[in-house]
């Protein structure tokens, strides 16, 4: 299989990828590089002077969220998120004595804009870095690669890449594969270049495509439905760049219905997200999903400006596969 | 320099039974508009933004979550609690592919957070004056909700390290921080507070949940501040407040600030006075135990500070991990 997938490769790439890597470990894979106890993956890309070289991109002091409203929308359609409230204000002009208000949150990790966690995707009886799966990601978790070890880890300098815009569209159709041209030229086009240890963020549009959780049938809507996303080239695109995680606006991240090769060069002739499988399991990259760009996106319009300060930590949430995320772009 | 005038004001206000939205120079409501609904929040502008960036010097990130973990620290009662379960593992799936997903369910004050300004109400109100009958309803706050704030909270943060400026690793749950302590810890560690601050302050007391137990990190006492700090924090413009304790309030509280507020029987004074009144978001169970052991390491006392809460709609406040840059 290794060898097989390697030949997608240029020769430059695959020898240099070889010289570099002692002989046990694979050229495709990134398991190893960063050390045998690794769980985070890519985001070892981010270092001080990326962070500090971020932190210099706050230059308006304008700060935008890229979290959808979390309880307002409900865009995975087996993932209800769920707001109660416990206490109210009723009752409040009776009362002698103030009261607070409690809420509670009922939160599939998934179902809002969040981080995909290294601990996520499992194949071959294997996650990210080689680690067992079955007794790494049991009843308590993900054991190893649970999202808390990338609490203190996502501050960089993000880059919007406004591929809707550049195409002119509202969003991109159905099925959309999005290549490494795509984004290189919407990047020229943008005049931003791209560093190692970035968030690569990728505008589809396909937010916009959101109406409704269910339709009164109970099919699934438009937005759950094929979705324009990354394949195969742009996985290995992101990997060449050193990226240090990658966003996209919509429900999967990775082009629906998935590409044949895609499946075929992972070795998972059946599974339905290889780009998932490629980046999470075998790169140890992170993908966020659900990440709200328009306001950011229209700001860097504005200005012309479309590198910032990206801060998008997730909740120190112990062993979990994922982490509900209020993303920041600081311009 | 509007400080006397304050303390003249409270005083002919001691004892007397008027509602606290007829005080108008105690609160912050109106300041920035009747409409407004992230009050100390205004202080921070892009200015402050831009300055609090210019402090990222080392590339160093340091969290301030504690974990977010049925085992906690978190709370012990019905309220606070965090239940976490896997929808699907690798467990028993052999060789094949697919995801390991897991479902959170949390009360939204459980560990490391911020008290919204919605959080508290008074005399049938919430901050800026709104009333809590019609804002905060089953659908949730609908004035002063925590999705107001979701791309607020970014500015300079600073930590006033109290427990190392009185020399004890944690201070007594009997200890009433005063402004002298937070001015004589600044001086110490030469740091000049600004309009916008983020303030963390430190008391060690996070330590007796992992060194004591949850029993004593729940003890009815826990070191805090009183009613002389919340008037400092007005005073100096802060954005917000957070401390590394069950929440920033000296428990059990003073006396004294019940009745200033005109609620002589409440235990929580200080969440009336900064959340309500004030409008000053309150950041509780903040783990601050790396922070100022590197600040101590390096004296370097500031830092950018980023630490947004969820963007929960119409919530009343929002687990966070907040994150100081240096």
């Amino acid at each position: 299989m290794r060898s097989f997938r390697k030949s997608g490769y240029s020769l430059v790439t695959a020898a240099a990828a070889i010289a570099l890597l002692p002989p046990c470990l694979s050229a495709d894979d990134n398991w190893g590089k960063w050390g045998r106890a690794d769980e985070i993956g890519t985001l070892h890309y981010i270092t001080p002077d990326v962070i500090t070289h971020a932190a210099s991109l706050a230059r308006q002091g304008k700060v935008y969220s890229l979290a959808l409203p979390l309880a307002a929308y409900q865009p995975s359609p087996n993932r209800r998120v769920e707001h109660h409230m416990l206490e109210t204000g009723q009752g409040a002009r009776e009362a002698g004595r103030p009261l607070w208000m409690q809420d509670w949150l009922s939160l599939p990790c998934h179902g809002t804009t969040h981080w995909d966690g290294l601990g996520h995707v499992f194949g071959q009886g294997k996650i990210y870095n080689g680690y067992d799966a079955p007794t790494s990601v049991t009843a308590a978790g993900a054991i190893k690669n649970g999202i808390q070890n990338a609490r203190n880890k996502v501050v960089t300098r993000g880059v919007l890449i406004d591929l809707a815009r550049h195409k002119q569209l509202d969003h991109l159709p159905p099925a959309y594969v999005i290549t490494p041209a795509d984004i290189e030229e919407t990047a020229r086009r943008q005049k931003v270049a791209f560093r190692p240890g970035d968030a690569v963020l990728i505008r589809t549009g396909w937010i916009n495509t959101y109406r409704t959780p269910f339709r009164k049938d109970g099919s699934p809507d438009l937005f759950s439905g094929d979705q324009p996303g990354i394949g195969w080239a742009t996985s290995q695109w992101l990997k060449r760049q050193c990226a240090a995680a990658v966003a996209l606006d919509n429900l999967d991240g990775e082009v629906i219905p998935c590409e044949r090769e895609a499946r075929e060069r992972v070795g998972q002739p059946t599974f339905g997200r290889p780009i998932h499988y490629e980046l999470i399991r075998n790169q140890g990259m992170m993908i966020g999903e659900l990440f709200k760009l328009d306001g950011l996106a229209t700001a860097c319009a504005k200005d012309g400006v479309y590198e910032f300060l990206f801060v998008a930590v997730p909740l120190n949430l112990t062993n979990a596969t994922a982490s509900p995320l209020n993303p920041q772009a600081i311009k | 320099m509007r400080y006397p005038s304050l303390f003249v004001t409270l005083f002919c206000l001691v004892g007397s039974q008027l509602p606290t939205e007829a005080r108008g120079q105690e609160n912050n409501w109106g300041k920035w508009g009747a409409n407004d609904q992230i009050g100390t929040l205004n202080y921070i502008t892009p200015e402050t933004i831009r300055d609090a960036a210019r402090l990222v010097r080392q590339g160093k990130v340091i969290s301030l979550g504690v974990p977010v973990d049925p085992e906690g620290p978190c709370g012990t009662g019905a309220y606070g609690k965090i239940y976490r379960y896997m929808i699907s593992t690798a467990q028993g799936r052999g060789q094949e592919a697919g995801f390991a997903e897991d479902h959170l369910f949390t009360e939204v004050h459980g560990n490391s957070h911020w008290d919204g300004i919605a959080h508290m109400y008074a005399h049938g109100t919430i901050y800026n004056g709104y009333g809590a009958e019609t804002s905060v309803t089953w659908k949730g706050a609908l004035k002063n909700g925590i999705q107001e704030v979701s791309s607020k909270v970014v500015g300079r943060g600073v930590l006033v390290d109290i427990a190392r400026y009185k020399k004890v690793r944690i201070l007594p749950g009997d200890y009433l921080i005063t402004p002298n302590d937070m001015e004589g810890a600044a001086r110490r560690q030469g740091l000049v507070f600004r309009q916008g601050d983020f303030i963390l302050i430190h008391t060690g007391w996070l330590l007796t949940w992992y060194e004591q137990g949850k029993e004593a990190f729940w003890n009815s006492e826990s070191p805090g501040i009183g009613w002389e700090v919340s008037q400092w924090l007005k005073k100096v413009r802060a954005a917000a407040v957070a401390m590394d304790a069950r929440n920033v309030e000296f428990m059990p509280c003073e006396k004294e600030a019940a009745r200033k507020i005109g609620l002589p029987n409440w235990q929580l004074p200080i969440h009336v006075e900064l959340l309500r009144n004030q409008g000053m978001m309150i950041g509780d169970l903040f783990d601050l135990r790396e922070l100022a052991a590197d600040c101590a390491h390096d004296g370097v006392y500031e830092f950018m500070f980023v630490g947004p809460p969820l963007n929960i709609l119409y919530g009343t406040g929002s687990p966070v991990n907040a994150v100081a840059i240096k």
